[in-house]
């Protein structure tokens, strides 16, 4: 049987999609709050939030442009692609909440 | 008769639209089974059920002899099964090449498939493969999917409305590349309704009519069942002493033959 085996070339795409959607997302919050909003003093709760933002905006990126039946045909479930758009925010956030503590 | 894929007895309602019951579909290796049918027969509906996009209501999917209670793309992908949507397959931020390679490399060396260049060329991409998937027409990217299940070379190939809005040249570059595949040992499902294709490139016909199915044998077979034929061809059947179609692939004969009949 013909296995499928996960491509690191693919992973560092969905991770560098995922980067940007987090930096965006940081950015416009920023942007939306006036500058009251502090991009590098996070909170627990805004970060969680802010992680789960970033999942969605994957899932829905991943839908809007179809590519989720391309990547389930290269064997990558749609899961395992969000949860590498939300893997570099997750730890960037834990980052900064280390970095800040 | 060994099958690669088995929809047996398939039942999907939406809303209060029963739009199938007990339908069944079978891919066997090496062979185009063509899934014929009126727009909003079900046809899709069978091939998103068999590859998890929607859950059946009764039935159940079956894929190299395992029965599946809940059928996922991805993992019916890793045992060597290839789905060509209705709609864009290919990513819009990669170029062609890239998603061919990508294809490739996910694959390993050890795929058997083509090459990335030989998938192209056999399918008139060479000089289109630099190019993002939006800056080609209908037909090019039909083609350059195609191009991704030949490089894939999967055991079992569903390919929703192959044909729809292609050119003739375009038509007959994915007949081609179906028939190699089925000549590699591919299980080929397709769905249509155009009759050329349906006797330029089916080995095996199913009828999808009314919610359920029909197996109608082989296009030869088909083109003796008066029913298929005065419903949906609208043509009066063959009779037995009556000369065979012609070899699948030879397109041009069977326009010909469709005209005449």
């Amino acid at each position: 049987m013909k296995r499928i085996r996960f491509d690191s070339h693919l992973a560092r795409i969905l991770l560098r999609r995922g980067f940007l959607l987090w930096l965006g997302t940081r950015v416009i919050l920023w942007l939306v709050s006036g500058g009251t909003f502090t991009p590098i003093v996070p909170l627990v709760q805004t970060s969680i939030i802010l992680v789960a933002v970033v999942a969605a905006l994957g899932w829905i990126d991943l839908r809007l442009s179809r590519e989720h039946t391309l990547f389930e045909n290269l064997g990558v479930s749609v899961t395992l692609a969000v949860a590498l758009y939300l893997a570099p925010a997750a730890a960037a956030e834990t980052l900064l909440l280390v970095a800040v503590r | 008769m060994r099958y690669l894929l088995e929809l047996d007895s398939v039942g999907k309602r939406f809303g209060g639209n029963q739009v199938l019951h007990a339908a069944s579909l079978w891919a066997t290796p090496s062979a185009v089974t063509y899934l014929v049918g009126r727009g909003g027969a079900g046809k899709s509906t069978m091939l998103r059920i068999a590859t998890g996009a929607i859950a059946a209501d009764s039935g159940y999917v079956r894929f190299d002899g395992t029965t599946c209670f809940r059928p996922r793309l991805h993992r019916l992908a890793r045992r060597s099964l290839f789905y060509l949507p209705d709609r864009d397959l290919l990513s819009r931020r990669m170029t062609v090449r890239r998603q061919l390679a990508l294809t490739r490399r996910l694959l390993g060396l050890s795929s058997g498939g083509v090459s990335e260049t030989e998938a192209a060329d056999q399918l008139g991409l060479t000089e289109l493969v630099d190019r993002l998937p939006g800056a080609l027409s209908e037909g090019e990217r039909r083609r350059a999917e195609l191009a991704m299940a030949l490089v894939r070379n999967p055991r079992c190939l569903l390919a929703d409305e192959p044909f729809r809005h292609l050119a003739p040249t375009d038509a007959e570059a994915v007949a081609g590349a179906l028939r190699f595949l089925a000549r590699q040992g591919c299980g080929i499902v397709i769905t249509g309704h155009e009759v050329t294709w349906l006797f330029g490139v089916a080995d095996r016909v199913t009828w999808c009519t009314s919610g359920t199915t029909q197996y109608l044998g082989t296009v030869a077979e088909a083109r003796r069942h008066w029913r298929f034929c005065r419903d949906y061809l609208g043509v009066r059947p063959l009779e037995a002493n009556e000369r065979d179609l012609p070899a699948a692939g030879d397109l041009r004969q069977a326009y010909k033959d469709v005209d005449h009949a």
